[in-house]
């Protein structure tokens, strides 16, 4: 259920309608499509959620600073990998600390939710390293094209495609040994 | 592989991101929760207009939904929700990409031909706007006894093989998990086939998409018999504008106000009602259009993400007393149709070896 949506809302050509209204519509309109992308990063809905409010924040403070409104979204899904990247960086310390929790997406009602197969997905996705994981969430959940993919992450479009390859070759190997 | 890995990789996403469900999410019609949570000083306002759209949304019900404004087994909120749901959706702005797809499972339960036992039948199909036209998928999944009663009936009748709703499936090649591929020459709505052009042309005002569906559907509604002479129920006009928004919607890459002009066409339909809680086959939650079809004892749901607009699903439910014959009761559940994936996208379909699309042929998958 993914929709590429790159404007803001038509009625606001040229950006000048107030960025209550703008945001608001953006807060509407893809809160749950952005919560889910935080979810498949972090795996918690709750951080997914707070990740997400931020972003909107970010966008809402930041609003008459914006130079391109047409990118809303764009700058919208990189203020949410950004973020998630926050959230797993304060887990790992915290973790070093209180040991590592069982954050809820792993979970063995999750997993039965969802089956033992695609678990055996997340798990292999969760060991790669970070900056695959992401690129694979943003081409295989959003269908990001490369170009988008380099820009949510800020990386040039070379590396998303490096990345991306090393990730699913890495990927077939850890899910063939599983058959 | 690859290929294996990047289908798992889009199953598993897909699955895993359905377990937030828009119910799920915290409630944003409050300040309180979309407070600030570093001090931040905009969201108070955010949070403020949000509740000034809900508001705002209760003040500009249109007039279309008038007739549902209190539906019966609905919330009287329902009809809010679904105008700014549909709104939104109204004012989405899509990029479109060399394909698009929607691809959902079709289920029916119902029982054979002169045995004592229901089944339930599956089957993906994926309608695929393509640069080189439209192409519809099509994979039987499975068929199989529905419940473990039926399952008893139907080892006590000697298991026979299952192939859709025949028994025995003598001459019946089993094509189960196998795509086959037909090119129509236009995206097929509701009996209606449309050019591209067309159906990017169809407007984005309710009222005056229905006077154009009943102007497309003119010539097809005059067949009343069939080529034999035989009389032919025929659709209500609202049953077959109920089918063609359902086209709309599920089967072409209509520009969003176009499915948003879908979507309030036929929530104005005679009898149909807006209904805040609803879920599709596979226990998503939604809201939904509720109408009873006008030819036949079923009532048609159609469930919407109650976030985007976008469709998760239909249902068929039985509605009034249907022949003994047909193994279902007042309240079961006819047919489903759950919506997997439905967008643009950079993939196009995998046909098979040989196959080269074009209008009006067909391939067999091997």
């Amino acid at each position: 259920m993914k929709s590429e949506i790159i404007h803001p809302p038509p009625g606001v050509p040229g950006g000048e309608a107030s960025a209550d209204a703008v945001v608001t519509e953006l807060f509407l309109a893809h809160r749950l499509a952005l919560v889910r992308l935080a979810f498949l990063l972090v795996g918690d809905q709750e951080s997914a959620e707070d990740v997400v409010q931020d972003a909107f924040a970010a966008v809402y403070r930041r609003w008459s600073r914006l130079s391109d409104r047409g990118q809303v979204l764009p700058y919208l899904r990189a203020a949410v990998v950004n973020g998630c990247r926050m959230v797993l960086r304060r887990r790992t310390i915290i973790g070093r600390f209180r040991g590592h929790r069982e954050v809820p997406f792993w979970s063995a009602e999750a997993a039965a939710l969802l089956g033992e197969t695609r678990r055996q997905v997340f798990l292999a996705v969760r060991a790669l390293p970070r900056r695959q994981r992401e690129v694979l969430v943003l081409r295989f959940y959003l269908d990001l094209p490369e170009a988008e993919i380099a820009q949510v992450m800020g990386v040039s479009r070379g590396t998303v495609k490096s990345t991306a390859s090393r990730a699913l070759k890495a990927l077939a190997a850890t899910l063939q040994e599983e058959r | 592989m690859t290929r294996d890995v990047e289908d798992r990789l889009r199953d598993a996403f897909a699955a895993g991101a359905e377990l937030v469900s828009p119910q799920s999410l915290k409630a944003t019609g409050t300040p309180a929760a979309v407070r600030p949570r570093r001090g931040v000083r905009g969201l108070p306002v955010l949070a403020a207009a949000s509740v000034a759209v809900v508001l705002g949304a209760v003040a500009i019900v249109p007039s279309l939904l008038g007739s549902s404004a209190a539906p019966p087994g609905g919330s009287a909120e329902a009809p809010t929700r679904f105008t700014a749901v549909v709104d939104a959706l109204a004012r989405r702005a899509e990029q479109p990409r060399a394909y698009w797809r929607s691809e959902s499972e079709t289920l029916t339960w119902g029982r054979p031909a002169k045995q004592a036992y229901n089944i339930e039948d599956s089957v993906r199909r994926v309608f695929w706007s393509t640069p080189r036209g439209p192409a519809v998928e099509t994979t039987p999944l499975y068929t199989r006894p529905d419940t473990a009663a039926d399952e008893r009936k139907w080892r006590a009748a000697g298991a026979p093989d299952l192939c859709g709703f025949q028994v025995g499936c003598e001459g019946v090649r089993d094509r189960r998990g196998r795509a086959d591929y037909h090119f129509p020459k236009g995206f097929e709505i509701g009996g209606v086939s449309l050019t591209r052009a067309q159906f990017l042309a169809l407007p984005q005002d309710p009222r005056r998409l229905e006077a154009e569906l009943l102007r497309l559907q003119a010539p097809t509604h005059q067949e009343s018999t069939g080529p034999s002479g035989s009389f032919v129920k025929q659709y209500s006009e609202q049953d077959t504008l109920w089918l063609m928004g359902e086209g709309i919607l599920m089967n072409t890459p209509a520009p969003p106000a176009v499915r948003a002009a879908a979507l309030r066409m036929m929530a104005a339909l005679p009898g149909a009602r807006t209904v805040d809680q609803a879920r599709d086959a596979d226990g998503r939650t939604g809201m939904a259009i509720v109408r009873k079809v006008d030819r036949d004892p079923l009532e048609r749901r159609l469930v919407i993400d109650r976030s985007s607009g976008d469709v998760l699903g239909t249902t068929t439910l039985v509605a009034g007393p249907l022949p003994e014959s047909a193994g279902l009761e007042v309240g079961d559940m006819a047919a489903a149709q759950v919506v997997r994936a439905l967008g643009w996208t950079g993939d196009g379909p995998r046909l098979p070896e040989g196959c080269v699309q074009q209008a009006g042929k067909t391939c067999v998958g091997s």
